[in-house]
């Protein structure tokens, strides 16, 4: 039977038309800046130092979010959550406050928080948290707010000539996202860790973020705490994102820890994020800093040594994924086959979670000539021929959802829109110019797909 | 070309996300309120019950019965099995066609003869709205049947209206799928 959206929110409207529970039982901490945010949706905000001081909690429970909540109590709408408040007031649909309210972590809490006074602090039961930006990578969507790498680069040769000021450090700075640097003592970590014996009794998911959370020491201190006091949250969820491009011995004590908890019942499950969205020599330019062939023997030895443990592959699908996508896709279906089995949460071993990048612009699949977003669409054709077929037992296919999210790339890629691909075609030129400039890569080597596009716009 | 049994015989992917790749998922064009030609290319073993497909719940469908054809409509109301005057041989290639004209008539061909013609402007087609086509059987086999071959399957073509939208010559295959050569992804799997 399907889950009952419509009851769900009628229970939250009878306390306020803009009460969503996620306010209160989910959080993304990044410590590294200093921002914290309940859901994705509204802009991520400042913890102040000040607040941190008497109540460590306020790395969730911050006055900010306190009145926000007050708001939702009240009857009110916050300004904030807007991205709600669009879809309620422009469609049938339900919004991501139903959603995330009903998530059976948030839901069981209703009761609590309706009757709670909005000035209490609250332990969050869905906690992600990244403690800095030390990476060894750089990919070419990502930044210096997420990436120690990108601050080194850009503070030495300043950001990329494109009208985003693409990864501009003054821009950052501007809008308070400029990370803590690792030699500098860090006053968030210290308040997450006064905060962490009280929190984690709590918690249902826990995920830790990066930068490369296998470079950070406070990644193995959490670990090996969870691993010395699991009996206090027998049932966490646990999962763990990771580049798979760090120290094999990094990778192996990760592997240690995981099956210590894993086949100790010390956690309900373990799942291990990783990300990849090409193949080869195209993979390593667009990811740069990864090892295409050592990534997959990473995988292989997570899957062999950890039986139970699922890894997701989220793809940030971009303009430089369309060549080799779908030999990714066969590469996924060759890792399901081999290690599919029945002991784990879930039924496949290795998901691909396909998502569009949509920053930078000039990175968007958008910018692509027609017949090169067609191979999207042949991507998930492929996806799709792959299916799991239940009726047969070969249950090591794509599920609906890896192949819808392909199929949804597509359709955003030809879909209409008021995106400038003259202006962003010519950005990307100057991106990926000053790219290989500064990394020494070469691009027209790479992609000869794009030669003809380049040199257009060139 | 693939040799069926009735133990394991073939369907079109049943999947809710076909829509999203087509305007025209086979599966939706045989729901009995739609005009379809479906054209199989097929010969059959010796034996005397062979079934070549059964497109349910309400069922229509053709087997070969002693070698006489029989053919299966599934009405409205309720279905009804006919006997036809009409004979084939084992081990010989055949092409049936069923045209299907919505609420006018239901017509079946063997090579370019027809052989039967079925008035439906008093009783229409039963309309479905999860058809399944089982090919070569004419329902959910049981696993204690036989293993042995039923049919040899040349060729499959569905045509809407306006064009062909799926086609199979059993040649390529992909993850156990056959592939549907109009890239319409109409595909159809073995069942077990």
């Amino acid at each position: 039977m399907n889950f009952d959206y419509g009851k769900v929110k009628k229970q939250l409207d009878a306390t306020g038309c803009g009460f969503c529970l996620a306010k209160w039982t989910q959080v993304t901490m990044h410590l590294g800046t200093g921002l914290t945010h309940s859901c994705h949706h509204p802009v991520q905000h400042k913890i102040p130092l000040r607040e941190l001081r008497n109540n460590p909690s306020a790395l969730h429970n911050t006055r900010y979010k306190k009145r926000k909540r007050k708001e939702m109590l009240e009857g009110k709408r916050p300004q904030e959550c807007n991205y709600c408040w669009n879809i309620e007031d422009n469609s049938n649909s339900f919004s991501d406050r139903v959603f995330k309210s009903s998530e059976p972590w948030s839901l069981d809490q209703m009761d609590k928080i309706k009757t709670s006074d909005w000035n209490e602090n609250y332990n969050p039961r869905y906690v992600e948290v990244s403690f800095s930006n030390t990476c060894n990578f750089k990919c070419a969507y990502c930044g210096p707010q997420y990436s120690s790498k990108w601050v080194e680069e850009i503070e030495k040769h300043g950001h990329y000539d494109t009208a985003t000021r693409f990864n501009s450090i003054e821009d950052i700075k501007e809008r308070g996202e400029m990370p803590y640097k690792k030699t500098d003592h860090n006053p968030y970590i210290d308040a997450f860790w006064e905060w962490w014996p009280d929190l984690f009794k709590d918690l249902h998911t826990f995920r830790i973020t990066g930068g490369e959370p296998l470079l950070s020491p406070d990644t193995f201190k959490v670990l090996e705490y969870i691993q010395e006091h699991w009996e206090e949250n027998p049932n966490l969820s646990l999962a763990i994102n990771t580049n798979l491009g760090v120290p094999k011995k990094l990778i192996d004590r990760m592997i240690t820890i995981a099956k210590d908890l894993v086949d100790n019942n010390k956690v309900r499950e373990f799942i291990i994020f990783t990300s990849v969205e090409s193949t080869g020599r195209q993979a390593e330019y667009v990811r740069y800093g990864l090892d295409y062939d050592q990534f997959w023997i990473n995988i292989n030895n997570i899957l062999t040594e950890l039986p139970k443990v699922t890894v997701n592959i989220m793809a940030a699908f971009n303009a430089l994924s369309v060549f080799t996508y779908s030999d990714l896709i066969d590469k996924v279906l060759e890792v399901k086959k081999k290690y599919t089995n029945d002991m784990r949460y879930w039924n496949t071993p290795l998901q691909l979670d396909t998502s569009y990048t949509r920053w930078p612009p000039h990175l968007n699949v958008k910018i692509l000539e027609p017949e090169h977003k067609e191979l999207i669409l042949e991507s998930a054709k492929k996806a799709f021929y792959y299916g799991a077929n239940n009726m047969i037992d070969e249950l090591y296919g794509f599920t609906d959802v890896e192949i819808q999210k392909i199929k949804r790339t597509y359709d955003y890629a030809v879909g209409g829109s008021d995106f400038d691909v003259e202006k962003q075609r010519k950005d990307f030129v100057k991106f990926v110019t000053q790219y290989d400039e500064r990394k020494g890569t070469n691009f027209k080597e790479v992609f000869p797909e794009l030669e003809e596009l380049y040199d257009r716009y060139k | 070309m693939i040799d069926i049994s009735r133990k394991n015989p073939w369907l079109f992917w049943p999947n809710s996300i076909c829509p999203s790749f087509s305007n025209t998922p086979a599966s939706d064009t045989l729901m009995g309120d739609k005009y379809y030609k479906l054209e199989i290319t097929f010969e059959y073993t010796p034996g005397n019950k062979k079934d070549l497909f059964g497109i349910v719940p309400n069922y229509t469908g053709f087997s070969v019965v002693d070698n006489r054809v029989f053919l299966g409509i599934g009405y409205h109301d309720q279905d009804d099995w006919f006997a036809i005057d009409y004979f084939l041989k084992p081990n010989t290639k055949y092409t049936v066609t069923f045209i299907h004209e919505p609420n006018d008539y239901l017509e079946v061909f063997i090579d370019s003869e027809s052989i039967y013609k079925v008035n439906l402007k008093e009783r229409p087609l039963a309309v479905m709205d999860n058809p399944q086509m089982f090919i070569g059987a004419a329902y959910w086999p049981t696993k204690d049947e036989s293993d042995e071959i039923d049919y040899r399957l040349h060729e499959l073509k569905i045509f809407n209206k306006e064009s062909l939208i799926s086609h199979h010559t059993f040649q390529k295959f992909i993850h156990s799928k056959s592939y549907d050569l109009t890239d319409n992804c109409n595909f159809i799997h073995k069942l077990r």
